[in-house]
């Protein structure tokens, strides 16, 4: 029973984390691309780079950075060199979504201290 | 008339020595940490009022007899013995300076691990045994080594085993208000929710133990620290011989929550540790052990 009330409550944040991320990501319009490899993708693409990781320096900062930006980053590279414009770009968003929400969660969590005691 | 200089010489030496440790046992403990430690054990004692203080150090294997029982079994031929005996050599061993790491530190080597991580007031800041340790090296003109595992986790393994049965004393000197501040930062690290899963070292180490968590049962908070550094059969499977220390450690439960981990020997981290270990003030050390 409490095993389950522990996923629960494991889940309800993960939950409530994914519904966070949907929210950043309508928030912003990092002008999407259609995928087309002849459209100027490849500036909206180092564009959209350089914010993600505009982002991802001041989450560091705050030293609430989450653990799987780097590697978002890194593949999306991958992708966009492998002519996945839309996969890399798709990356790269939840990249910079991950820092802006670190960032919160570090406003969040500034005067954190002990609730059982 | 020798004699009596000798004697003069002799007293003068004494009086100096107990000035130093009545001195050094003046460094009292800050009166809000001491409050936050008789909080923090005293909900644990509550929670599991079968165990004493020093069960606590079995962590996951405190929490179910089954458990203790294969923590026993496997702790009656440890499989790191080989490494603590490597540890003791290294710690021996004479630099090319003819110095030893012993001269880097007061005191006797059996109770160093005590002390640690230890209010540094010429730096300002927290040393934990671990930098102290390279410290010594680089004053003694060695290389810096690697502060995670391998001959560093095997040298802080012997200073644990030779330290079993002392009590842990982590000092926060009263009326410092620097060492209260990196005391208070590594408390808040060990409060605030981190990572995609927005968990803190709280919400799974005090709120939960006991309690499974894929797999694994979770060690309560107190006397989490008694042990470091440790042999892990999941180490000794991945890279490396199995030893850690504890920010080593650290580093996985921050990466199990998605939260990047700090880097080690710094002051987020050894912040945390100073705040950690003092919370299990007055427990044994309990000599290095096994980890799943
Ligand atoms: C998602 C839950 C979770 C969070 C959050 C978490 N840990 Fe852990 N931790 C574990 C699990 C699981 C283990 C392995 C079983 C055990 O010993 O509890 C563990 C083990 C440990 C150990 C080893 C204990 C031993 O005796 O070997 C230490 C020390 C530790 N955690 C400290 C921390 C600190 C400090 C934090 C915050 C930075 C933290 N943990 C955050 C789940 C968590």
């Amino acid at each position: 029973m409490k095993k389950l009330l522990l996923t629960i409550f494991v889940t309800l944040f993960a939950l409530s984390t994914q519904a966070d991320l949907v929210a950043v990501e309508h928030e912003h319009n990092w002008n999407s691309p259609t995928g087309n490899s002849n459209s100027n993708s490849g500036g909206s693409y180092k564009s959209a780079v350089k914010a993600a990781k505009a982002e991802q320096k001041k989450a560091k900062k705050l030293g609430f950075e989450w653990r799987d930006i780097g590697k978002f980053l890194k593949t999306a590279n991958k992708k966009y060199k492998a002519g996945d414009v839309k996969g890399a770009m798709k990356l790269v968003a939840k990249a910079k979504t991950q820092a802006i929400l670190g960032q919160r969660q570090a406003r969040d969590q500034a005067n954190a201290g002990p609730t059982r005691f | 008339m020798k004699t009596t200089k000798t004697t003069i010489v002799l007293a003068a030496l004494f009086g100096l020595v107990g000035g130093m440790t009545t001195n050094a046992l003046a460094a009292q403990q800050d009166p809000s940490v001491q409050a936050d430690i008789n909080a923090f054990q005293n909900y644990f004692k509550n929670k599991f009022q079968h165990l004493s203080l020093n069960d606590f150090s079995k962590g996951p294997y405190a929490m179910s007899e089954d458990k203790r029982l294969q923590f026993d079994a496997i702790m009656e031929f440890p499989p790191f013995e080989d490494l603590v005996d490597k540890g003791e050599e290294l710690w021996k061993t004479p630099f090319r300076n003819g110095k030893t790491y012993s001269s880097c530190f007061s005191g006797s080597d059996k109770t160093l691990r005590t002390a640690y991580p230890k209010w540094n007031s010429a730096k300002g800041k927290v040393e934990t045994l671990e930098q102290a340790i390279v410290n010594c090296r680089v004053k003694n003109g060695e290389k810096k080594i690697g502060t995670g595992k391998g001959k560093l986790a095997w040298m802080s393994a012997y200073l644990t085993g030779i330290a079993t049965g002392e009590v842990i004393n982590v000092i926060v000197p009263k009326g410092n208000a620097k060492a209260l501040a990196a005391y208070e930062q590594g408390k808040k690290e060990f409060y605030a929710k981190r990572g995609q899963l927005n968990l803190s070292c709280a919400n799974c180490h005090v709120d939960n133990p006991g309690q499974r968590i894929r797999g694994n049962t979770l060690s309560p908070a107190l006397g989490q620290i008694t042990h470091f550094p440790v042999w892990r059969g999941k180490w000794a499977k991945k890279k490396g011989d199995g030893f850690g220390t504890i920010q080593r450690r650290y580093g996985g439960c921050n990466k199990q929550v998605r939260a990047k981990p700090r880097k080690r020997q710094k002051a987020a981290y050894n912040n945390l540790e100073y705040f950690h270990t003092a919370m299990s003030n007055g427990m044994e050390i309990s000599g290095t052990e096994y980890r799943e």
